[in-house]
C-alpha cells in the first residue's frame, strides 16, 4: 500500500513538471507609488508566459512592453488623476496555470481589467474565469479564432487571429505560385487551429498539400521533415510552430537540406522569427527564410509606433516585436477605457472598450473595434542575410509595401 | 533501394537518438542501482552538462569535443557535491520515511535547477557549435556529421562506463554495495564515498548527453524534462537497475519509434515508446530483463 502512495505521488510530481508547473515563478511589478489601499492607484492585471511550456520570452516581452505603457501613462499624470500599477501573473502559457494566476489577479489583487497572454490554450481558459467574474479581458497575442468567437462581451483581443492569419499564408502562396504545400504544425490551439484552416482553403483552391502535426515538447524534426518530403516535392514548407520548435525545424530542414533550399522554401509562422535568437539557435540556416508579422518598420502604422519601439529598445536592450507592440496596445486601449468611462468599474470599462476608437501602436483610430478584434496587418518579410536584423528583412507581401522579390537559394 | 532510403533514414536518426538517450539512461540506472533512490533531477544534469559545454565551447572559443568533457567533470562534481549535501541522511537514519525524502529532495532539487538556469543563463535559447560541421553522404542516405560524432561518442562513453563496472576495483566494489550495501560495508568498502561516486557518474552522463544533444537540439533551462523521461521510460522497460536493461531499452524505444514513423504516423511518435512500455509491462511486469539487479 505505502508502495503505491510512493508511486502515485511520483506519478503526480512527474505530471505537474510535465504540465509545466516546474517553475512556479510569479512577480508583481507596478508604480512606484504602489499604495495597496487602492484609492490612489488604479490597478491593473497583466498575465503571459514566464516559465515553460509557453514561451518565457513572449511573456517577457509582454510583460516589459505592459510596464513600458503603464510607466508612459503614469509619466503623463494617470488615468482620471490616478496612477496605473501593473500586477503581472505567470500563466506558464497552460490553461491551469492561467485560470489560478486570473484567480490571483481578481481575487487577491482586485485589478479592474487585465491584458495579456500569449497561448491560446491558456487564453481560452483564461477567458472563462474573466467572464465568470466580469472582468474585462483584452488577448494581447494569442490567435485562436474561440477567443473572441465565443461572443463573451468582456473579452477583446488586438492581435490578429488564425482566420485572418491562414487567409494571408494562403494569399501569399497564391502570390508566390506555391504549388505543392508542406505544413509542420504545433499541437497547441494555434497550430491545430491553423491546420484545420489552412487544409480548408488549399483545398478550396485546389493546392495539394500534406500536414503534420507534432507535440509542442518536440526536439527531433527529422522524422516529420522526412515524412513531408516523403513521394512529395513541396514548394513551401509552412513552420507552424512557436519557441525552441520552429527554430529546430529550421536547424534540421537545413542540415538535411530540405529548406530554405533552391526547391524548398520555408515560411516561420510565430513571432519568434523577429527574435535575435534566431541566429544564435540556427545559424546561417536562417538564411532565405520567410517570415510574418503584423509589424516592421519600413512599413509604416502610426506616429505613436517609433517613439515606442525606441523607448523599449533603450529600456531592454532589445528590439520589440509586434506582440511587444501588441501588448502595449492593450494598455492604451485599457488607460483610454477607464478615462473614457471615468470609472474603475469593470462593466463600464467594457462598454467602453466596445466604442474604443484610439490611436495605437498598431492600428489606426478610425478602424475602430471589429467584432472584439482590433486586426493589424500582416506583412510577410524575408531574411536574405545571415545575422540579419529583423528590420533590414526585405517585405515580399503585400504587394503595395514589398521591398524586394523572393530571393532563391544557390542550392 | 532508393525506396528503403526513407525507411534507413528514420531507422539511422532514431538509433543515434536512442544511443545518447541509452547514456542517460545508464546514469539513472547507475544511480538507481547503488543508491535505490530515482533520481528525479537527472534531467537537469542534462541540462548543465549542456550549458557547461555551451559555455566551454561558446564562450571561451575551445573545441566542442573539449566541451564534452568539462560537461561530464562538471556534472561529475556537481553530482558529488550534491550527493554529499542532500542525500546522506538517507544513509544515516535521519530520515523515517526514505523513499518518500529521496524522491522529494530529488524533485526538488530538480525545480531548484531549472529555477536556477532561468535566473542565470535566462530563458533564451542557446546553440552550441556543432561538433563538426557538414554531412556524411552514404548514397542511400545523408546524415548530418555533427550527429553521427555525436553518437560515436555516445558509444564510446557507454564502453568505458561498463568497462568500469564490470573490470575495475571500482566497479567491483559499486556492483558489492548494489547488491547488499551493509554486508559490503562490512567487508570494508566505503559505502558513503562511493555511493558519492556513483551519483556523480551517474550525474555526469546525464551531463555528457546533454552536452552532446545541446548542438543538435539547443540549450535552454527546460530542456531536460523530455530526455528525463524517455530515460525513465528506457529503465522502466528494460527492468529497473539493470545495466543491460538500460542500454538494449533505448536501442529498443529508438527502433520502434523509427518503425512507427515510418509505417503509421510521425504525429505520434512519442506514444509509440509509451505503447511498448505498457505492452512489455503487461507481460513482463519486471520489464524486459527482470529483476533489478544491477549487473544483470
Amino acid at each position: 500500500m505505502r508502495k503505491v502512495g510512493i508511486l502515485s505521488l511520483a506519478f503526480s510530481l512527474a505530471l505537474l513538471s510535465l504540465a509545466g508547473c516546474a517553475s512556479n515563478t510569479t512577480q508583481s511589478s507596478g508604480a512606484s507609488s504602489a499604495g495597496g489601499g487602492g484609492a490612489d492607484v488604479i490597478k491593473i492585471g497583466g498575465i503571459g508566459p514566464l516559465t515553460p511550456p509557453g514561451s518565457p520570452v513572449l511573456g517577457e516581452e509582454i510583460q516589459k512592453s505592459m510596464q513600458l505603457a503603464v510607466d508612459d501613462i503614469n509619466q503623463k499624470g494617470g488615468v482620471l488623476g490616478k496612477q496605473l500599477q501593473l500586477f503581472y501573473e505567470d500563466s506558464a502559457g497552460s490553461p491551469e496555470k492561467g485560470q489560478s494566476a486570473m484567480e490571483k489577479l481578481i481575487k487577491k489583487e482586485q485589478v479592474v481589467a487585465i491584458a495579456g497572454e500569449g497561448h491560446s490554450s491558456a487564453a481560452l481558459a483564461e477567458i472563462e474565469v474573466a467572464k465568470r467574474d466580469n472582468i474585462p479581458f483584452i488577448v494581447a497575442e494569442a490567435w485562436s479564432d474561440a477567443i473572441t468567437e465565443k461572443g463573451y462581451e468582456n473579452i477583446f483581443r488586438v492581435a490578429p487571429n488564425n482566420s485572418m492569419f491562414s487567409k494571408r499564408v494562403v494569399e501569399y502562396v497564391e502570390f508566390a505560385g506555391y504549388k505543392n504545400v508542406a505544413i509542420l504544425a504545433e499541437d497547441s490551439d494555434w497550430g491545430i487551429g491553423n491546420v484545420d484552416l489552412l487544409k480548408k482553403q488549399l483545398t478550396d483552391k485546389n493546392i495539394p498539400f500534406k500536414s503534420i502535426v507534432v507535440d509542442r515538447n518536440t526536439k527531433d524534426f527529422v522524422p516529420q521533415l522526412l515524412d513531408l518530403t516523403k513521394d512529395f516535392q513541396p514548394d513551401i514548407i509552412l513552420n507552424i510552430m512557436t519557441g525552441v520548435g520552429c527554430y529546430l525545424v529550421v536547424k534540421q530542414a537545413h542540415e538535411l537540406g530540405i529548406a530554405p533550399s533552391a526547391k524548398t522554401a520555408m515560411l516561420m509562422g510565430g513571432a519568434d522569427a523577429a527574435y535575435p535568437e534566431i541566429w544564435e539557435t540556427t545559424g546561417e540556416a536562417a538564411k532565405y527564410l520567410v517570415w510574418q508579422a503584423p509589424y516592421h518598420p519600413k512599413a509604416k502604422f502610426t506616429d505613436l509606433t517609433q517613439p515606442m519601439v525606441k523607448a523599449y529598445e533603450e529600456k531592454n536592450g532589445r528590439k520589440p516585436t509586434y506582440a511587444a507592440l501588441h501588448a502595449y496596445d492593450t494598455v492604451l486601449l485599457l488607460a483610454d477605457a477607464i478615462t473614457r468611462a471615468g470609472s474603475t468599474e469593470p462593466a463600464k470599462i467594457t462598454k467602453a472598450l466596445e466604442e474604443a476608437k484610439l490611436l495605437g501602436i498598431t492600428f489606426p483610430s478610425e478602424k475602430g473595434v471589429d467584432y472584439h478584434n482590433w486586426l493589424p496587418a500582416l506583412l510577410f518579410m524575408q531574411y536574405t542575410q545571415v545575422n540579419q536584423s529583423p528590420d533590414d528583412a526585405e517585405i515580399l507581401f503585400p504587394k503595395d509595401v514589398s521591398t524586394a522579390k523572393y530571393a532563391t537559394p544557390d542550392k | 533501394m532508393n525506396e528503403l532510403s526513407p525507411l534507413l533514414a528514420q531507422l539511422v536518426n532514431g538509433l543515434i537518438i536512442g544511443s545518447i538517450y541509452g547514456l542517460m539512461a545508464l546514469g539513472l540506472t547507475v544511480i538507481f542501482g547503488v543508491l535505490k533512490i530515482v533520481n528525479f533531477s537527472h534531467g537537469e544534469f542534462y541540462m548543465l552538462g549542456a550549458y557547461a559545454s555551451y559555455f566551454v565551447s561558446q564562450t571561451m572559443g575551445l573545441h566542442p569535443v573539449a566541451g564534452i568533457f568539462v560537461a561530464i567533470l562538471a556534472t561529475f562534481f556537481l553530482g558529488v557535491l550534491i550527493e554529499k549535501a542532500l542525500l546522506t541522511p538517507l544513509y544515516e537514519n535521519k530520515v523515517e520515511r526514505k523513499d518518500e525524502y529521496a524522491l522529494l529532495i530529488t524533485f526538488g532539487l530538480s525545480l531548484f535547477l531549472i529555477n536556477m538556469a532561468l535566473a542565470v543563463f535566462g530563458p533564451f535559447q542557446k546553440s552550441a557549435p556543432a561538433l563538426t560541421g557538414g554531412t556524411i553522404d552514404l548514397g542511400v542516405i545523408t546524415l548530418s556529421s555533427g550527429k553521427v560524432l555525436a553518437a560515436l561518442i555516445a558509444i564510446a562513453l557507454l564502453l568505458i562506463m561498463l568497462f568500469i563496472i564490470n573490470k575495475t576495483w571500482l566497479g567491483t566494489a559499486l556492483r558489492a554495495i548494489s547488491q547488499d550495501r551493509d554486508t559490503s560495508a562490512i567487508m570494508g568498502i566505503n559505502a558513503k564515498r562511493l555511493g558519492s561516486i556513483a551519483f556523480g557518474l551517474g550525474a555526469c552522463m546525464a551531463g555528457a548527453a546533454g552536452a552532446l544533444l545541446g548542438p543538435v537540439f539547443l540549450v535552454y533551462p527546460i530542456m531536460g524534462t523530455v530526455p528525463a523521461i524517455k530515460s525513465f521510460v528506457i529503465i522502466v522497460l528494460g527492468s529497473m537497475g539493470s545495466i543491460k536493461g538500460a542500454i538494449y531499452g533505448s536501442l529498443l524505444v529508438g527502433l520502434v519509434e523509427s518503425l512507427g514513423v515510418f509505417f503509421l504516423s510521425p504525429a505520434y511518435r512519442d506514444v509509440y515508446s509509451f505503447l511498448i512500455l505498457i505492452l512489455i509491462l503487461l507481460f513482463k511486469p519486471k520489464g524486459l530483463f527482470g529483476g533489478a539487479q544491477w549487473n544483470n
